[in-house]
């Protein structure tokens, strides 16, 4: 009987001391997804979880130099690169800014496919002149979170859900992400079109009343509110709307909670 | 349980028997014991109603039917909903000997009525209006279903009865029984009924599926007496239905249950102008849960779980006071907090659960007095003059309930109504055959914890989602009764007209663009007020007895409803007439009542949903005898329901589910 109490208080020092470790970031919920040094610098890469789906993932940055001491003032820029042999193409991007808060360099990157046997996807973090490739396994989002499609402009946009930390019944803020694709690495930001969004339960096919289309708000991203009558399957249609007329008016994304 | 109760009675007939021998004066204590109607108007209809509702086999639903101006709105054959004058919901009053109590069930399945039986109650006092017997502001009025009390110092010691009853349609069966101790300082009572039922068969041997029940109610009351004027009283009541069928919606119920406590203090000095003050705590809780598992797969698109929790604490303290003879003045202070939860899980097949709370934790908290005096001006002349005033704060109670309504309406949805309610009722006696009698008051309620935050809240007549909205006003209205009454030689008659004349009337509006929740449904209504509404009707009771053992009597009644915008006013029963001829012979009773209900056209299905009903014209027969032994009597009672099978429904049985067909009942009961 001694002998499993001892044990177990052996384990329990065991996990305190590893918890402690890794104390700075995980304190604030955050997971340590890879590490890397150079240029005089340690540079951590965090995450909210290190299960990463198709859709809007943030990424966080903490950067150190070697002889102590955070560096606030670098430039940190992330690259995604889908990788598929015969081919590569990027995906959008909100740059990591500083966060005084929590004292990281936070931003986020929005997979539009799965990793598979098709191809694999890279994380590139650049620290002022400094580069390093982490490798990053995408898992496919059980519901659309992010959807390509090509407008009656002959643009190709990337719509993205920005989901909240906790959707509820009731009045919850909608966040969207538009970009379109310049080309197969430039992704940038569209402001100014007219997004329309109905939700509808798909299995019971009713919708809900007291929805605020969301607005532009720069930046690629779009503001509004969306109300759920309950829990359960959400559907978001949406009709995008370009200097009056209709772009796309059959897309949708998914919410479950 | 069959084989328990009929131990019981075993232990109990003998012992009844072998009571010693008293005078049959308490004989007449055991028919005031089964005597549970009486109207508080003291008018003709309360002679009637005592007659008619002394079996306490019959269940409260059938009971309260019987009352005139009384309609039932009908889902089965289980917990029927009262109106009075085609007044229903919050626009009524119903309480447990003051007790404020509400249902849990959000498609109103369990009104109050159904958790008690009549075997728990002394009498059922119905209130046409505003007056000084009601617990509450009201504009229709209520009932009060008073207690049965065990008796101190009665003659005898122990005293009871026992019952079954059977009936060949549903093959409904009911076992009842009740016992009383009575000693100088210290009496208890307890009474518990059974009753289960199955499918019943309507007119025309068609099968209602889904119309079965069972049920339970015991009751316990204990009086404890402190000093000469001074009494402690205790009661229970515990009610708890299962796997009942409600044909007219899409859902039966799993189990309803209540459980109704309460602790009183009296004080009763007789000879004292203050005679008596009574103070009452009370607690009740309300467990209710549908369930759609026994319906055939094609009724159910989707399985759903829908509980409802409901609770409700408050007091009351009530003091009567005599002035010189002449003012008999009441006054009474309640307080009481009454919490609702309701929710719905629905399970999709190859879906995640979804999960809403359809009555997103709401709460109300009221306070009032009630204040009134009635005066015998002179020896012809009494009136019946009052105020009662109520405060009454509504909220929400949890964050999640907040939450849920935050996609509805903006703002604080905290709601406080203040209310008051006037009345003036005056009796004028012309000579020893007359009397005419009028009444005035203004009437007010505050809309209903359904009315102000109710989240799709599916409603069977009119096929519509309902959504509360907290900024509905209180509904109030002027109501106005007179009526003359007359007795001499071998006629009795009695005829009122009364009034209730609305302002912003509560009603459900169509919200052009919400979409349904519930499959089927049509729409989506939101509560909220028209200008004003009107509802009109007259009463008239004919008895006339020519010889001494024959009794005829008319009930005939009449109401009318129409809104600001001329849409007919929903669930008003059309012109009903029950006549009725008794004979009372060398101790048996046979009577014969014929019911007509005329059709009912005057009915808005663009706005309210109703569709017009058929007349229908059913003939009952009764007959009975009471057997005395000693001490213990002996009541058969036989009853013959709709003697020629009619198919028919009355306009406010929800779907026009049809009612019973022929039926037999039968009910025996020992007293002792």
């Amino acid at each position: 009987m001694n002998r499993i109490f001892s044990c177990a208080f052996l384990c329990a020092l065991i996990f305190a001391g590893c918890k402690k470790e890794n104390a700075k970031p995980a304190e604030a919920g955050k997971v340590r997804i890879a590490q890397t040094t150079g240029n005089n610098m340690t540079i951590t890469l965090w995450a909210d979880n290190d299960a990463f789906i198709t859709g809007y993932n943030k990424f966080y940055v903490s950067v150190n130099a070697n002889e102590g001491g955070e560096i606030k003032n670098a430039k940190v820029r992330f690259t995604p690169v889908m990788d598929m042999g015969t081919m590569k193409h990027s995906s959008p991007v909100e740059q990591p800014a500083y966060n005084t808060l929590n004292k990281l360099y936070e931003g986020a990157v929005i997979f539009t496919m799965p990793t598979s046997e098709m191809g694999s996807w890279q994380l590139k973090v650049a620290v002022n002149d400094f580069e390093e490739i982490f490798p990053v396994t995408i898992g496919n989002s059980v519901k659309k979170q992010v959807v390509t499609f090509k407008g009656n402009d002959d643009i190709k946009y990337v719509l993205c859900l920005v989901p909240p930390v906790k959707w509820q019944v009731g009045l919850n803020d909608l966040q969207l992400l538009l970009h379109r694709q310049a080309s197969a690495n430039e992704f940038p930001p569209v402001d100014g079109l007219v997004i329309e969004c109905t939700p509808e339960m798909p299995s019971m096919g009713h919708g809900s009343p007291n929805n605020i289309n969301p607005v532009s708000t720069g930046n690629g991203h779009y503001t509004g509110k969306v109300n759920f009558t309950m829990t359960g399957e959400w559907r978001l249609h949406f009709a995008i709307k370009k200097e009056g007329s209709v772009i796309k008016d059959d897309t949708f994304l998914d919410v479950l909670f | 349980m069959w084989f328990k109760i009929f131990i019981f009675l075993l232990l109990i007939l003998p012992g009844a028997l072998m009571l010693p021998a008293q005078e049959d004066s308490s004989f007449r204590n055991v028919v005031i014991l089964k005597e549970v109607v009486v109207q508080q108007d003291g008018q003709l209809n309360n002679s009637r109603e005592k007659k008619q509702g002394t079996d306490l086999q019959v269940s409260t639903d059938k009971l309260l039917e019987r009352i005139s101006g009384v309609s039932m709105i009908r889902r089965g054959n289980y917990a029927w909903e009262p109106t009075i004058r085609g007044l229903n919901a919050g626009q009524i009053n119903v309480t447990i000997s003051g007790m404020a109590i509400f249902g849990a069930c959000t498609d109103r399945m369990d009104p109050v009525s159904s958790y008690i039986e009549p075997n728990n109650l002394k009498t059922v006092s119905v209130n046409y209006g505003v007056n000084n017997q009601s617990f509450g502001s009201t504009i229709g009025g209520g009932f009060n279903f008073k207690l049965k009390q065990p008796r101190l110092n009665n003659d005898k010691t122990f005293s009871g009865l026992a019952g079954v009853g059977f009936e060949t349609n549903a093959y409904a069966l009911q076992t009842l029984a009740a016992l009383e101790y009575s000693g100088k300082r210290f009496a208890i009572r307890g009474n518990g009924i059974f009753r289960k039922a199955e499918n019943y068969l309507a007119g025309g041997r068609s099968e209602i599926a889904f119309s079965q029940f069972s049920k339970w109610n015991g009751g316990l009351s204990a009086i404890y007496r402190l000093s000469e004027n001074h009494t402690i009283h205790a009661d229970y009541i515990q009610d708890e239905g299962w796997n009942i069928g409600y044909p007219a919606l899409l859902m039966d119920v799993a189990f309803a249950k209540a459980k109704i406590a309460s602790v009183s203090h009296r004080y009763q000095p007789h000879h004292k102008s203050l005679h008596h003050w009574e103070t009452k705590w009370y607690f009740n809780t309300i467990n209710h849960a549908m369930d759609d598992t026994h319906r055939p797969k094609d009724q159910i698109p989707v399985h759903m779980d829908m509980p409802g929790t409901s609770r409700t604490m408050g007091f009351y303290s009530e003091l009567q006071w005599t002035h010189s003879g002449k003012h008999h003045v009441t006054a009474r202070l309640n307080g009481y907090q009454n919490r609702l939860h309701a929710e719905m899980t629905m399970y999709p097949e190859g879906a995640a659960p979804m999960f809403m709370l359809t009555m997103p934790d709401a709460q109300r908290s009221v306070i009032g007095l009630d204040v009134s005096d009635k005066v015998m001006l002179s020896e012809k002349i009494e009136l019946v003059a009052g105020l009662r005033t109520d405060f009454a704060g509504s909220s929400l109670y949890s964050e999640a309930g907040k939450q849920t309504l935050s996609g509805m309406h903006s703002g604080n949805l905290n709601r406080n109504t203040l209310l008051y309610n006037a009345y003036l009722n005056g009796k004028y006696r012309v000579n020893d055959a007359g009397l005419v009698f009028a009444g005035v008051a203004r009437a007010m309620r505050s809309a209903t914890l359904q009315e102000m935050y109710g989240f799709y809240l599916f409603n069977r007549t009119d096929g519509y989602d309902y959504i509360g909205n907290p900024a509905v006003k209180n509904e109030a209205s002027w109501n106005f009764s007179a009526g003359v009454q007359f007795g001499k030689n071998i006629i009795v008659a009695e005829g009122q007209i009364f009034a209730y004349l609305f302002n912003n009337y509560i009603a459900g509006m169509s919200m052009p663009g919400y979409s349904a929740m519930t499959y089927g449904a049509k729409g989506v209504k939101q509560y909220s007020n028209i200008s004003s509404a009107a509802l009109y009707g007259a009463e008239a009771t004919l008895q006339v007895k020519p010889i001494s053992f024959l009794t005829i009597r008319s009930s005939n009644t009449y109401s009318r409803g129409s809104d600001a915008n001329n849409n007919a006013l929903p669930l008003i029963a059309p012109f009903k007439s029950v006549n009725k001829v008794g004979v009372q012979w060398k101790g048996f009773h046979f009577s014969t009542d014929a019911e007509y209900a005329a059709r009912q056209e005057h009915v808005s299905t663009a706005f309210y949903g109703e569709l017009p009903s058929r007349s229908y014209f059913i003939v009952n027969l009764a007959a009975g005898k009471s057997v005395s032994l000693k001490e213990t009597t002996l009541d058969v009672n036989i009853m013959l329901v709709n003697i020629f099978d009619r198919y028919y429904y009355s306009h406010m049985d929800i779907l026009k589910t049809p009612r019973q067909g022929r039926n037999l009942v039968v009910h025996l009961t020992v007293n002792f």
